[in-house]
């Protein structure tokens, strides 16, 4: 039925527009999510959902939920049931709800597509049992969900993720300086902005935290029109964030401004890997599929 | 270079339209949002600043259309010498100096002379000069026409003197253009004087200079006495019932007390003083004095403290010993006629009183001792008295024929000759007036005609000589005028009673008896009073001699001209004596009493005279000899031609941006 709903008649995905008419974003995250996890059961990914690995002997620490009650029942051992997919890390969401995610040239707004990547990823984890965690920035913390497994957690950060919405200025100094002082375990982080911003300050952000040992990931979430822009006049461009407004020209736009984006682009990729993460760039016309594809490469790779 | 009308300097202002369109295309993209400029830095606000160059160009070419166009319209003209290089500013000076009653006050005139004096000094160059005087006539002084000779110009402005009559500035500038000579050059009028108020024309568009030729006019004012100077003067001297009242007015003065002399017929009368309230009037009366039968000269002299003294004495010709008789002729003396006239001369003209005298029982012989005769009933009059008649109007008298019964029965009607075609008899229905001849002097006042029921007449046909006042409704004629050699003749084709019409009981007959004694007794010809300055119209002697005898006894007119001239002009203050064939005529003469007001135009009409003289400075258009005589070159073809040349840039500019994508200029 999930399935059903989120292919056309043609087998293909639905659109994040279509996703984004949807109220409730915990609808839209298993609805995503259990598609992309029926899907991968059919491609050579499989092994990367919650497949059964091993038994193993209980000790103090483990997680009392994972103890197989029914093969205590009959050997009145206590096992821990393990899965292939289980690595027990967490994952903490940092999405950026600056001004400029507000921007979108169609229905859907960077920031929307952001809040259903994120909450994609809450879902996808919390199936994965990792414990997952949300900051909520632009020039400072909004919201902060500590990473957990809890019953309801999932629910609490969804919450906080739909209940956001797009302000102020983008300003990763200070909130990632403040996230450091939150955060002790080593996991993933996903950041998840447009980035528009210094590549070097963006590397000046990221590096503690790869030093902390994070395996950090930068989803960078861009509309079409961003990256290669339609006008036909000469256009007065206002900045969403400071009010500042530029006249462009039509040959501007679409000769010389893609190409402007593609450098940022590649210094912020640049910049990225000198600090030892990964840069995902995501057009919010594309399926929420592929980035969450390329996130589960991302957390294969670093296992 | 000048300018043939500045005003139209005014569309300059139009230039705010493209600016203002400018900054509209400047406001005009789009306006979207963008999540960061970060990535639209340096390179395109350089685009940015280039585009706006282009448009500032494009705006240059607009404007300079719109300003060529407004300078095109204000006519700007180039002057040239003959030779083709550009020369002097050579000017054509009209000195007009007001010689009016009022300059005559102290130290006017003479200020007046040294301002034109100081004119005449600073002409240098080519300019030349002309000096006029304007009082109730326009004189230029000196022979020579407009000259550079400063000796000749002083000796003419030496010559003027103070004037007794009025000047209408109106009429001194609009003389202009016949006293300016034939040259081409720039004609400069400045006007010299007093500018009393009373002197100004309500239409500033009266007191602009302008000439029939192709030659810009400049009118540059010099008042003289800015401030207003307290004066009194005589208004008026009038009879009254204990003996002659004179009235003295004082204008801008404050209450002063004054002293009246009284002469009549030469002969000293008395001393009056009184005390003429500020900026008032006061009445002295001179009681006890009995006038003599007919004309009096009165000389009323003032004492007074004031800087004008000409308008300190003032003449009067009064009339003593009652009203005159007129005799009525009639048949019945005892007639409603009679009574209808005699009640309504009684009424309306006190100069006048109705004598009624049995036709048959008049003598003759004594026709010429009245001004003028009534008659009731024309057929009542005879052959001899026909006669006598004609010759008392051949020479000069008056009549005023009504018709009757006895009329009604005749053919043709006595002393005019003329056949009488029916008698109209409309008892049941009545005839009224058709037409009245509203111009004549006789019927000018008169009003109410067409209230008139005639409901008897008699029916005859008007000659060449006569000329219709009144006709009825079937356009008969009601009261027609008729010249016999110097005298008048009116004749009535109804009766005087109200047997044949209602005349008698209408409101116009008494105003009608009124003017129809003053002008059968000539008193609509010849005012006994006159203005100094003033042309005397001449009555129509009829072939015969007039005469005007000035105060000092001089005759005015020459042997010839006095059969041929209609008009003389009364140069001063006095008594003069007009003499007819017929009679003998006193005319009092004073100084206009707007004269006597010394009240000075203000500052701000002056201002706005002088803006409005600027202003219309227009050349009459179209004079090409006249432009190239005085080397005056029109640049409006040439901005014309220039403006072309630009409007081409501007298309071609304005097609490049719209080509190039930067938007649409405006």
């Amino acid at each position: 039925m999930v399935t059903s709903a989120r292919q056309d008649a043609h087998g293909r995905l639905i659109k994040p527009e279509v996703l984004s008419g949807l109220a409730n974003l915990e609808l839209i995250a298993r609805s995503v999510v259990e598609g992309f996890l029926i899907g991968l059961h059919r491609s050579p990914f499989f092994g990367f959902s919650q497949e059964f690995a091993e038994y193993r002997p209980y000790v103090e620490g483990d997680d009392p939920r994972f103890v197989d009650w029914n093969v205590y029942a009959r050997t009145d051992r206590t096992y821990i049931k393990r899965f292939l997919g289980d690595t027990n890390s967490h994952l903490m969401l940092l999405l950026d709800a600056s001004a400029s995610m507000g921007y979108g040239s169609g229905s859907l707004t960077k920031f929307r597509y952001a809040q259903m990547l994120a909450g994609c990823l809450a879902y996808l984890s919390s199936k994965q049992h990792d414990a997952v965690g949300a900051l909520i920035f632009d020039d400072a913390v909004r919201e902060y969900r500590a990473p957990s497994t809890r019953s309801g957690h999932l629910h609490s950060i969804l919450h906080a993720l739909d209940a956001a919405q797009p302000a102020r200025r983008t300003d990763l100094g200070a909130p990632f300086r403040r996230f450091r002082e939150h955060i002790s375990r080593r996991g993933m982080v996903a950041v998840i902005s447009d980035f528009y911003c210094d590549p070097e300050d963006m590397l000046q952000a990221v590096k503690p935290l790869a030093f902390q040992g994070q395996d950090v990931v930068l989803m960078q979430v861009l509309d079409p029109a961003e990256l290669q822009p339609q006008i036909s006049s000469s256009t007065l461009l206002e900045d969403m964030e400071t009010g500042e407004a530029i006249e462009v020209s039509p040959d501007f736009m679409q000769r010389e401004y893609p190409e402007r984006v593609r450098a940022h682009i590649e210094a912020l990729r640049g910049a990225a890997a000198r600090a030892g993460a990964d840069h995902i760039v995501m057009n919010t016309a594309a399926p929420l599929d592929e980035p969450l594809r390329q996130y589960l490469m991302f957390r294969q790779k670093r296992r | 270079m000048s300018l043939l009308a500045p005003f139209f300097l005014l569309g300059l202002a139009a230039i705010a339209l493209p600016i203002w369109l400018h900054r509209l295309q400047t406001q005009k993209p789009e306006r979207l949002p963008i999540s960061s400029v970060m990535l639209l830095t340096q390179s395109e606000k350089r685009l940015h600043v280039q585009k706006k160059l282009r448009f500032l160009f494009l705006l240059a070419l607009r404007i300079a259309l719109l300003a060529l166009l407004a300078f095109a319209f204000a006519q700007p003209l180039w002057q040239l010498a003959t030779g083709g290089g550009l020369i002097s500013n050579a000017r054509e000076h009209l000195i007009i100096i007001d010689n009016s009653l009022s300059m005559s006050a102290e130290g006017r005139l003479d200020a007046a002379r040294a301002e034109a004096d100081k004119l005449i000094g600073e002409l240098g160059g080519a300019n030349r000069a002309q000096v006029v005087a304007a009082g109730s006539s326009i004189e230029l002084q000196g022979s020579g026409g407009a000259t550079g000779d400063k000796a000749v110009l002083r000796r003419a402005l030496a010559q003027i003197q103070p004037g007794a009559g009025r000047l209408e500035y109106a009429t001194a500038v609009g003389a202009v253009d016949s006293l300016a000579t034939d040259s081409t050059l720039p004609l400069v009028v400045h006007l010299i004087s007093d500018f009393q108020a009373s002197g100004l024309s309500p239409r500033f568009a009266d007191l602009l200079p302008h000439t029939e030729s192709a030659r810009a006019v400049e009118l540059q004012l010099h008042p003289v006495a800015p401030t207003r100077e307290p004066n009194f003067a005589i208004s008026a001297v009038r009879p009254s019932a204990t003996g002659i009242d004179v009235v003295v007015r004082g204008n801008g003065s404050p209450a002063a007390p004054v002293a009246v002399h009284l002469r009549v017929n030469d002969a000293e009368r008395g001393v009056q003083r009184l005390i003429v309230p500020a900026d008032g009037e006061a009445t002295l009366q001179f009681p006890g004095i009995a006038l003599n039968a007919g004309d009096n000269r009165v000389l009323a002299q003032l004492e007074v403290a004031d800087k004008l003294v000409a308008d300190d004495t003032h003449h009067a010709v009064l009339q003593g010993g009652g009203p005159s008789a007129v005799p009525l002729l009639t048949a019945d003396t005892r007639g409603a006629a009679v009574t209808y006239v005699g009640a309504a001369l009684n009424v309306a003209a006190a100069r006048y009183r109705a004598q009624a005298l049995r036709i048959g029982e008049f003598d003759l012989r004594t026709l010429e001792r009245y001004r003028w005769v009534l008659i009731d009933d024309i057929g009542a009059v005879d052959a001899a008295m026909a006669s006598s008649l004609q010759a008392y109007l051949e020479s000069g008298g008056a009549l005023l024929a009504a018709s009757g019964a006895r009329a009604a029965a005749l053919q043709t009607l006595p002393l005019t000759g003329q056949a009488i075609r029916s008698v109209t008899v409309r008892t049941a229905d009545p005839l009224s007036v058709g037409r009245v001849d509203g111009t004549h002097a006789l019927l000018v006042n008169t009003s109410g005609w067409q209230n008139l029921s005639v409901a008897r007449m008699l029916k005859i046909d008007a000659t060449s000589g006569d000329r219709v006042l009144i006709a009825t409704e079937d356009g008969a004629p009601l009261l027609l005028e008729r010249r016999i050699g110097t005298g008048r003749l009116l004749l009535f084709t109804s009766s005087l009673d109200n047997s044949w019409n209602d005349l008698p009981v209408q409101p116009v007959f008494v105003n009608f008896m009124a003017e129809a004694s003053r002008w059968l007794a000539g008193e609509g010809a010849v005012g006994a009073q006159q203005l100094t300055g003033a042309a005397l119209q001449l009555p129509n002697a009829g072939g015969g001699a007039v005469q005007v005898v000035d105060p000092e006894g001089r005759e005015l007119l020459s042997l010839s001209a006095t059969r041929s001239a209609s008009s003389v002009r009364l140069p001063r203050s006095g008594i003069y004596q007009l003499v007819t064939p017929a009679r003998e005529t006193l005319i009092a003469v004073n100084p206009d009493p707007r004269e006597s007001d010394l009240l000075p135009v203000d500052e701000a009409t002056l201002t706005g005279w002088r803006d409005a003289a600027a202003a219309a400075q227009v050349v009459a258009p179209g004079e090409g000899s006249a432009q190239s005589e005085s080397g005056v070159l029109p640049l409006a073809q040439w901005l014309l031609l220039l403006m072309a040349l630009i409007v081409v840039a501007e298309s071609l500019t304005g097609n490049w941006l719209l080509r190039r994508g930067t938007g649409v200029p405006s």
